[in-house]
């Protein structure tokens, strides 16, 4: 009797008391309810705040392969509120229930994502009514693009989790994203942990909806007339840097950014103005000029024999017109977008002259603009294996070097800037749920040139487009601007066709807004001055007139 | 020390009655009955509140939802692809032709009036 009343003691303070924190780790996890909660990710303004980005309450619904037998009956109700034939929804849903019960299920268990509330309801009640089973329903937040396309791959995608990607919505990813909020507790009166949740903050863009909507419009009439199968338009703010447009074309509406990416369309969300690479052409001569200037290698008025052909190491340089133009002067080769002086007076310069200067530009090196995925650029220096001076040369008048358009307006902004390069920026400032605001400040990267050598050259420049490029010009307002014509390569092999540039600044005394055009392969014409120039034109004039830019050229 | 174990004694030592003894016990249960009241009472009233917090946790994601919801509608309705052509179908459209009067510096010898701007550019707008 006392040996058993010994045991039963005995295990009793083992139970309660030894193994104690075991048992209480077992029961706690048992009687432990976590519960998630989830805030609103931050929504994305323009300038003027209109909404250009939100979160909506919204739906995705799984299917369970377990418990789902009538894929027909499901199918008839899921139809309708997908926009879907019935066929096609049993079909997909026969896929999933097959692959669930595999050892190792591949599909995802997704049948539709981003519902409605009014549709979800509606699908839920339908589905009660026929006792129809098998689907789950998961609520969460969805996004929402009420402007459609309009500065679709500038704003980027958001993801089911949701993450962002591309574009501002994956660069100010953790700035937007809401955090989640937890609740555990063993019971209603025994509450262990309790975090709130908050909502992400909201960014505003410095573009201006406006401005982007007709520069959109713009380029894709254009795209239409040149036939051109892509192109590029970004309007900048040349003090600060700040872009108030930016049209890329093809484009794509984030409403069906998922869609897109399930068929398999990923590689058109992509935002082309930040991420592609191309050959600028004879844009560059503007920045090789201004190097020129600077370093005190060629005046305004210096003269250079032009005789329309330059042989370096066996290779051989020709004008686009393939002639000879006699004595020219800076006016001249710009007027003219002249190869061969403009490489002459960079083989002048010497190599370590040219790339030092050169690199300040910021070619070759990213623009630092906050969008996700920007792409560096090539530049090949004599540090480089593979250099030769053949590459000094085409580099002088932008070949056999590539760049993205935010490169190539940034670095030729200098000019515009009195000589100072900027970091350009999308995102104006961002306000936080607890009030907040961070606003961000224009930040100047450097001094490329000189004050006095940006205002001879745009100086040249207004003159050379009155003579060279006299569409560009804008009524009330100077204009200084460069053509730009690289020839198209496919696999390495030079082909018929040109990807087209215009940069231009207005006005040309004391610009307010640098604007960059791009068409790549125009099939109505191979020249800039005939494709970008008149963009340029309709571009920079709506441009001035939605900023306020005062004219500065009064009659 | 010492009081506690003096009192302790003081009650065992004491020779209390049937009548008291029950008494006692009566008084022990009701403030034990009215202790787990006041307990039951208070966990109700967690409860309660906690059900009302998450309630009151619902309201705030709907009421968001709801202005998010409202937000769109008017980003909607606000966005260049309704209003341009509703403004076009009003007879509005963008100008054509912007033309700019020099409108002369005005100096006034008026104190209290601060003298205008050197130059104000007026724009008039011809379709």
């Amino acid at each position: 009797m006392g040996i058993t009343i010994l045991l039963a003691v005995a295990r009793a303070i083992q139970v309660q008391v030894v193994e104690s924190p075991k048992y209480y780790a077992q029961a706690s996890y048992q009687q432990t309810q976590t519960r998630y909660t989830q805030s609103p990710r931050g929504a994305i303004f323009d300038r003027s705040g209109n909404l250009l980005a939100i979160s909506n309450r919204a739906y995705i619904i799984r299917a369970d392969a377990r418990t789902l037998t009538d894929t027909a009956g499901v199918a008839s109700a899921l139809a309708p509120a997908l926009g879907q034939s019935v066929e096609d929804v049993r079909k997909h849903l026969d896929a999933i229930v097959v692959d669930g019960q595999s050892v190792t299920p591949t599909l995802s268990t997704i049948v539709a994502f981003d519902l409605s509330p009014s549709v979800t309801r509606q699908l839920t009640e339908t589905l009660e009514t026929m006792g129809r089973g098998g689907l789950l329903i998961d609520e969460t937040w969805g996004r929402d693009y009420p402007q459609g396309a309009v500065a679709g791959p500038t704003l980027g995608f958001v993801s089911l989790q949701p993450t962002g990607y591309s574009g501002i919505e994956g660069f100010y990813n953790s700035e937007l994203t809401a955090e989640t909020g937890e609740r555990k507790e063993r019971s209603r009166m025994d509450v262990l942990v309790v975090t709130p949740t908050t909502s992400g903050a909201d960014v505003v863009l410095t573009l201006d909806l406006t401005l982007q909507a007709f520069v959109e419009n713009r380029l894709a009439q254009a795209i239409q007339e040149t036939g051109a199968p892509s192109g590029t338009v970004i309007v900048m703010e040349t003090k600060t840097g700040a872009i108030l447009a930016s049209a890329s074309y093809p484009s794509y509406d984030p409403n069906r950014a998922l869609e897109m990416a399930s068929d398999g369309q990923i590689g058109l969300l992509k935002d082309r103005a930040v991420s592609e690479l191309y050959e600028p052409g004879s844009v560059i001569k503007i920045a090789t000029m201004a190097i020129a200037l600077e370093t005190g290698q060629i005046t305004t008025s210096t003269l250079m024999t032009d005789t329309g052909k330059l042989v370096i190491d066996g290779k051989r340089i020709y004008n686009s017109d393939r002639s000879g133009h006699g004595v020219v002067d800076m006016e001249d080769i710009l007027a003219r977008s002249l190869n061969v002086p403009t490489a002459m007076t960079a083989l002048d310069m010497g190599p370590e002259k040219f790339y030092s200067h050169f690199r300040l530009f910021g070619f070759g090196s990213r623009t630092g603009i906050d969008l996700g995925d920007e792409a560096a650029g090539v530049l090949r220096t004599p540090s480089d294996v593979t250099w030769s001076r053949t590459d000094l040369a085409t580099n002088s008048f932008g070949q056999g070097m590539s760049s993205t358009p935010y490169q190539v307006i940034n670095s030729l902004n200098v000019i515009a800037n009195d000589g100072v390069l900027m970091q350009p920026y999308i995102v104006k400032e961002w306000r936080e749920p607890n009030g907040n605001v961070i606003a961000k400040q224009p930040v100047p990267k450097g001094r490329v040139i000189s004050p006095a050598t940006a205002r001879t050259l745009r100086q040249v420049m207004a003159i050379a487009t009155r003579r060279g490029t006299p569409k560009a010009e804008i009524a009330g307002y100077t204009v200084a601007g460069k053509t730009g014509t690289a020839d198209w390569y496919l696999q390495g092999i030079k082909q018929d066709t040109t990807i087209v540039t215009y940069v231009g600044f207005v006005p040309a005394e004391d610009p307010q807004i640098t604007v960059l055009v791009k068409l790549d392969q125009p099939s109505s014409s191979k020249w800039a001055a005939e494709t970008t120039v008149p963009i340029f034109h309709d571009v920079a004039e709506r441009a001035c007139q939605i900023l306020g830019v005062p004219p500065n050229v009064l009659k | 020390m010492n009081t506690i174990r003096q009192w302790a004694r003081q009650l065992i030592e004491a020779k209390i009655s049937l009548r008291a003894a029950m008494l006692l016990a009566a008084c022990s249960s009701a403030l034990l009955l009215g202790l787990m009241v006041i307990w039951l009472g208070m966990s109700t009233r967690t409860a309660l509140l906690d059900k009302q917090l998450e309630d009151l946790d619902g309201t705030q994601t709907a009421l968001t939802d709801q202005i998010n919801q409202t937000w769109t509608q008017i980003g909607e309705v606000t966005s260049p692809r309704v209003m341009e052509p509703r403004a076009r179908q009003l007879g509005f459209e963008p100008a054509r032709r912007i033309e700019y009067l020099i409108v002369s510096p005005t100096i006034t010898a008026t104190e209290t009036v601060t003298p205008a701007v050197a130059l104000t550019v007026t724009t008039i707008v011809t379709q």
